[in-house]
């Protein structure tokens, strides 16, 4: 168990250094240089060259690279080409909010889905075939669509949520939910769905196992036979896809923010992305990737935990 | 997604082919498989018509994209502006069809960026495990760890709103997913015999992959791709939503999205169109990818009900007897007269009669496809769905338990009848240690504690011979070799302490010195608890190993019954001679037989049988007498014989002999059975 | 020449069809792999033409490992194949086209051993070299001489039985007038009645062709039917080898006894007789305790192990007529 850790604990440092050094080489693929970001439309070349050599544009990239890893593992991400201000500071208020989003979409996505899912499979019949449609078209519905519909209805005709804004939760916990309810929502339709999907068709599967055949030939009762054996097994690719989602629903968080003006990393890459603001854009791939990374391996364990097979290898 | 199967039964019926099998061309005449399902119909219709409009967009759109006409903003869909006008009075429907070239063009170039890397890699994977595997499987995990949605905005952040770029980086993102699928479907497509075989055939490496390995994985390629295609235009609207595409004033799906949701109060309908557009794109491609994923499923739920449809009730081959036999005082269990059946379709079983006595192995012995399972899993009501008991009666211990609710019948399954089944691997509970496997069903039949149901469950292992019982009670399934696991597995059937214990195969997936030992096992069980057991097999040495009486069943019916050394030792029915001399072994000693003696063609399937004899076809003893309807005879005892002309046969001393050296590559076959019906195979 | 060399004096100044020398396989790679005991450990054995030696063994004795390391399929750590004396160890696949008229395979799984979305016909040429110019009329007539029509070359093999397929997959080898085929349990997969057709057939092919077949199987019933001589794996090694009526009658090894005894006869008494005798070689269950890693590896099960056993992985030695790996042999006997 241990060693399996470790095994994934170094797969992970590994993928952060690669997305380090991917976004590194994008940067320096590209024909701007920080200086000009820095200073702006009006610069002259000379005063360019000369801020690019202050920010260490010039040296080797080897170097350049050396420096940022030394930087990174005092958990320093530098500063922002437009303002200057500190990237892990910002970034550090920021995560909280794509976090939660995130993390109640999916769960919710869980357990909504996995109820639907197992429904159908149990139920089966004209419910089961609905359920299977519904997920069918509602997880290819684009999210930002389905959110601005939801403003709509929600809350421009009914008025029962607010349609954009953050409300911290130290602030007010009810305004808090309240903020996030529709985000949440708009990624848990999609999310759900898929979950239903997955669960309905992984548990339609356990179902036919001969291990089944043998609980019910020992008198099992139906409903242990269901929630206690299948759903077990069920679970291990239902958890896999929890995973994915969450990494979807995480990445997926740039439009959603931007679509309910929500203060999270998304808005952060989307305006460095469209500023040119190296450090912020690299500074948001690292954190992106380590929260990745943190949830695959969490991932692993969950299924571990679920299946001896996986323990044991 | 796995379809459920009308006719689920492995012993009668070859299973569907996966869903990664290529359907041979004969089958692919007419109309695809798959656009029979009205999703993948519906779905493949609008992509080619958003496609076609999209593409040729200039030559037809009504107006210019950027013609303002500031007097009809935001209108509704009228004559003139089908699809209505946007907030600076441009028409929606010129601005929608222009706008979709550019996804679908980027999102074909990411399909092909993202395959053209990922299907090669996979090839090569799966053609050499071990080093060059570990370690392309190892860089696409790093590269699917990547935040990918993150990265493309750096990648746009320094490239610029370059899509088909973007995309083109995104489908190098994705070719690790694509990889990883394709890896597992490559890997299973070389597990098949006929990759093998065409490498002993001398092949090389590019046509064994384009002859055998590409053609299978064709329909899981087709499911990914439409899926992909679908991710990739959401991604292409998504990044124009924010503002990464094409700028104002050109028109992109996802912009216009922004710009209505911008305009809720004054144009709601502005979210219509072009939302509606790009949902419905999107849920073509994975309706599409659906029906292709079914369409494997599909195409057995048309030959099963082609099945269903065509067959006539079959008339039962023999009359059956006035009176029933009367069942004996020492009877655990009287089968009398069983037919199953598939729900509406053909019969599976019919006119079974079987008695067990107490403390007595009946087996039940045939061919695949006679029926025997289905007979054995009618006792417990353990019937596969969409198959049911549809006559007869089955008495156990006094009750009949044809007509039984479900949960009667439970109160009768572990505790009074238990079964065993076939594959000890797969028959326990994978996620669950033996121990809590053991302790349910005990504590359940037993009604004692957690405790004590760990002492008793010790103690059926050791009492089915295994010595460290507390090693093995702490282990999970995967960890046990198959011996052990059927071992186990029948101490989970004795935890009830059952009278009778149903036995369907239980030693065919065995090595011969395990299966020994497994019957040794039941041997000891049956004389020293006094448990009576309903034996499944295919071989005729396990019949003569364990059981007391033998029942030979062919095509759904017992053709011949009695005590075991009196069926085997002196067969009447010619399907039993033919089986004793198709059987190489012989006891020691005799001379091996120069020849073994064989049956022409196979076993009719449920729903063909023919009138009389169901085994006229294939006897060669059989004259027109056979094919009119007769009655079983008694004979071995208190057995039966269910053949019209045993007593010619016995009285001219005829049996089933091989025929000449050098006769099966002389007589061409006549045409194959399966042919004639209806290629079901 | 090995400790397995023919045990015929004729056969000895004949080339073998088929020779295996002190094969070694081993699965994996890295060190865990090379420090594991390998999957097939110093097999040696020769199929003279004409012969058919049946390879026996249960799950994990290596049978099947041996066929596809004979075939290329499976490259072996050390050892050499030669087929009718020509060395083909090192042979990569594609250059063993020319090789594919000697030496062919019929696999176990009439099912998977056809690719379903290619015609009979098609699946039957593919060992001819390219341009053949009566390549179809070559197929029809392998086709025919395993009891098929010939017209069967522009089906496809889900419209035939699983026998039918087997037969598809023997003229499959037929099509290149080989000399050794490899028969890797082609009837394992069918039922009795069919099992004995092709059993039938492969007889007749042999007497009529006189084509030497490795005949790998996990019956010995099956084996004693259609081979002259045998060889009984336990675990990748060999534990007897001889004249097939001799191994089975007559098991100098342990293990051979145990398993000759295992097999069912349809006769109640007969049967009943056997099941004492087994009974009362006491063999131990199989897998309850490993094998000592550097004694025979029976001998963890063997009623008649001593220290000897566990310490000395025994040589195979003439016993009888036929040559056995036991130390103890003789004990068997008496």
């Amino acid at each position: 168990m241990l060693a399996f850790v470790a095994r994934r604990l170094a797969f992970a440092v590994v993928t952060v250094l690669v997305a380090v050094l991917i976004s590194f080489l994008l940067v320096h693929a590209s024909d701007t240089t920080p200086g000009a970001v820095r200073l702006g439309a009006g610069a002259t070349a000379a005063d360019i060259a000369a801020e690019n050599a202050r920010l260490g544009w010039d040296d080797p990239l080897w170097q350049q690279f050396g420096d940022y890893l030394a930087q990174l593992v005092r958990l320093d991400l530098g500063t922002s080409l437009i303002d200057g201000r500190d990237i892990e500071a910002d970034l550090a208020s920021r995560l909280p909010v794509t976090a939660s989003i995130a993390v109640l979409a999916t769960l919710l996505s869980g357990v909504v889905g996995v109820l639907l899912g197992v429904t159908a499979a149990v139920r089966g019949g004209r419910l089961g075939k609905a359920i299977s449609t519904g997920s069918g078209i509602a997880l290819s519905l684009p999210q930002f669509w389905v959110g601005v519909l939801l403003v709509y209805v929600l809350s421009l005709q009914a008025g029962l949520l607010p349609a954009t804004g953050y409300v911290p939760f130290s602030t007010d916990p009810g305004r808090w939910l309240q903020s996030v309810a529709l985000p949440v929502l708009a990624l848990t339709i999609g999310g759900a769905a898929i979950v239903a999907r997955t669960s309905a068709a992984s548990m339609r599967e356990v179902l036919g196992a001969e291990h089944i055949r043998t609980l019910r030939a020992t008198g099992t009762p139906e409903w242990r036979i269901r929630y206690v054996h299948a759903l077990r097994s069920a679970a291990v690719p239902v958890v896999a896809v929890l995973g994915i989602q969450f990494i979807a629903l995480f990445g997926g968080s740039v439009i959603i923010e931007n679509l309910f003006a929500l203060p999270g990393l998304g808005q952060a890459s989307q305006a460095a992305a469209s500023s040119g603001d190296f450090p912020a854009l690299v500074g948001v791939v690292v954190v992106a990737t380590v929260v990745v990374v943190l949830v695959n391996l969490l991932l692993d364990l969950v299924t571990a935990a679920l299946d001896p097979k996986v323990r044991a290898a | 997604m796995s379809a459920p199967q009308p006719l689920p039964d492995a012993d009668l019926l070859t299973p569907d082919e996966p869903a990664t099998e290529v359907a041979p061309p004969s089958r692919r005449r007419g109309v695809p498989a798959f656009l029979r399902r009205p999703g993948g119909a519906l779905g493949a219709a609008w992509l080619v018509v958003v496609v076609l409009a999209s593409l040729t967009a200039p030559l037809w759109v009504p107006y210019d994209v950027t013609a303002q006409d500031l007097g009809d903003r935001l209108s509704l869909p009228s004559a003139d502006h089908l699809l209505g006008t946007d907030p600076l009075g441009r028409d929606l429907l010129s601005r929608i069809a222009t706008a979709g070239s550019l996804p679908l063009l980027s999102s074909a170039l990411m399909l092909v960026v993202a395959f053209g890397i990922g299907l090669p890699l996979a090839l090569v994977a799966a053609e050499r495990p071990g080093r060059t595997e570990r370690l392309i499987s190892r860089a696409t995990e790093v590269l699917l760890a990547l935040p990918a949605t993150v990265l493309l905005l750096a990648v746009i952040g320094i490239v610029g709103n370059d899509i088909p770029l973007v995309m083109a980086v995104f489908g190098v993102l994705l070719s690790a997913a694509v990889y990883r699928v394709m890896l597992g479907v490559a890997q299973s497509v070389r597990q098949r015999l006929y990759v093998d075989a065409a490498r002993v055939d001398g092949l090389g490496s590019v046509r064994v992959n384009v002859r055998h390995v590409l053609p299978a994985m064709g329909t899981v390629i087709a499911v990914q791709a439409a899926q992909l295609f679908g991710i990739g235009i959401l991604v292409v609207a998504g990044l124009a939503f924010l503002g990464f595409g094409p700028g104002e004033p050109d028109p992109s799906w996802g912009f216009m999205i922004n710009d209505a949701s911008s305009h809720l109060f004054d144009g709601p309908w502005l979210l219509v169109p072009s939302g509606l557009v790009l949902a419905l794109t999107v849920v073509a491609a994975n309706e599409l990818a659906d029906a292709l994923a079914a369409r494997g499923g599909a195409g057995a739920r048309r030959r099963s009900r082609r099945a269903r449809t065509t067959t006539p009730a079959p008339a039962p081959s023999a009359v059956p007897a006035a009176d029933p036999a009367p069942v004996p005082d020492d009877a655990v269990l009287a089968v009398r007269d069983l037919r199953v059946s598939v729900v509406d379709g053909p019969d599976l079983v019919t006119g079974v009669s079987l008695t067990v006595r107490r403390g007595t192995v009946l087996g039940l012995v045939g061919e695949s496809g006679c029926g025997k399972s289905m007979t054995a899993r009618s006792l417990l009501g353990l019937l596969p769905d969409g198959v049911e008991v549809s006559g007869g009666s089955i008495s156990f211990q006094g009750t009949d338990l044809v007509g039984l609710a479900e949960g009667e019948l439970r109160g009768y399954r572990g505790s009074r009848i238990a079964l065993i089944s076939q594959e000890p691997m797969v028959a326990l509970d994978p996620a669950f240690s033996v121990a809590t496997q053991l302790t349910g069903p005990i504590r359940r039949h037993r009604g004692v504690g957690r405790r004590e149901a760990r002492t008793i469950a010790a103690q059926l292992l050791r009492n089915v011979g295994i010595v460290d019982a507390d090693r093995i009670l702490g282990s999970y399934p995967h960890q046990l070799s198959g011996g052990m696991a059927q071992r186990v597995c029948i101490a989970l059937a004795l935890t009830g302490e059952p009278d009778l214990l149903v036995a369907d195969e239980p030693t065919t997936a065995l090595d011969v010195t395990v299966q020994a030992e497994i019957l040794s096992l039941l041997r000891a069980l049956v004389r020293d608890t006094g448990l009576s057991v309903v034996l499944v097999t295919h071989d005729l040495g396990v019949v003569a190993d364990l059981c007391d009486d033998v029942a030979v069943m062919y095509a759904g019916e017992v053709v011949e019954a009695g005590a075991t050394t009196a069926v085997l030792d002196e067969p009447r029915h010619p399907y039993t001679m033919a089986l004793l001399g198709a059987d190489p072994h012989v006891p020691d000693g005799e001379p091996v037989p120069e020849r073994l003696a064989s049956i022409a063609g196979t076993v009719p399937s449920p729903g063909t049988w023919p009138v009389g004899c169901r085994f006229a076809g294939r006897c060669l003893f059989a004259t027109d007498e056979c094919r009119t309807p007769f009655p079983a005879v008694p004979a071995h005892g208190g057995g039966l014989v269910r053949c019209v002309r045993v007593e010619d046969l016995a009285l001219h001393r005829i049996s089933w002999t091989p025929e000449e050296a050098g006769a099966e590559i002389a007589a061409v076959d006549v045409v194959p059975t399966e042919i004639t019906a209806g290629g079901a195979r | 020449m090995t400790a397995a060399a023919p045990v015929r004096e004729d056969q000895a100044t004949t080339t073998p069809a088929l020779e295996v020398r002190d094969l070694v396989v081993r699965y994996g790679s890295g060190r865990k792999a090379r420090a594991a005991t390998p999957a097939i450990d110093g097999v040696s054995f020769t199929v003279a033409p004409g012969e058919t030696l049946g390879l026996v063994g249960e799950s994990g004795s290596g049978k099947s490992t041996i066929g596809k390391a004979i075939l290329g399929l499976q490259p072996p750590a050390a050892g050499r194949v030669l087929v009718q004396g020509r060395d083909i160890t090192d042979l990569p696949l594609r250059k063993r086209r020319g090789l594919a008229a000697d030496l062919r395979v019929v696999f176990q799984d009439p099912y998977s051993s056809l690719n379903p979305a290619r015609t009979i016909g098609q699946t039957l040429v593919e060992p001819l070299p390219r341009g053949t110019a009566d390549a179809m009329a070559r197929a029809r007539q392998a086709l025919e001489s395993v009891g098929l029509p010939g017209d069967a070359v522009d089906r496809y093999p889900t419209q035939f039985s699983g026998g039918q397929r087997q037969r598809i997959a023997i003229a499959r080898s037929l099509v290149v007038r080989p000399q050794v085929i490899v028969l890797d349990e082609p009837v394992s997969a069918l039922d009795l009645s069919t099992q004995a057709q092709v059993l039938n057939l492969l007889a007749d092919l042999r007497d009529e062709h006189g084509l030497a077949f490795l005949f790998v199987a996990h019956d010995l019933g099956v084996v004693r039917f259609l081979a002259q001589r045998t060889v009984v794996l336990y675990r990748g090694q060999v534990m007897e080898t001889g004249p097939v009526d001799d191994v089975t009658l007559h098991p100098r090894h342990p293990y051979t006894a145990a398993l000759t005894s295992a097999a069912p006869v349809p006769r109640p008494a007969e049967q009943a007789a056997r099941r004492a005798a087994r009974e009362a070689l006491g063999i131990g269950t199989a897998g309850a305790a490993a094998p000592s890693p550097t004694g025979g590896p029976f001998a963890s099960r063997c009623p008649l192990a001593t220290e000897i056993c566990t310490a000395e992985r025994p040589a195979l030695r003439p016993v009888g007529a036929s040559l056995t790996a036991c130390h103890h042999a003789e004990e068997l006997t008496a």
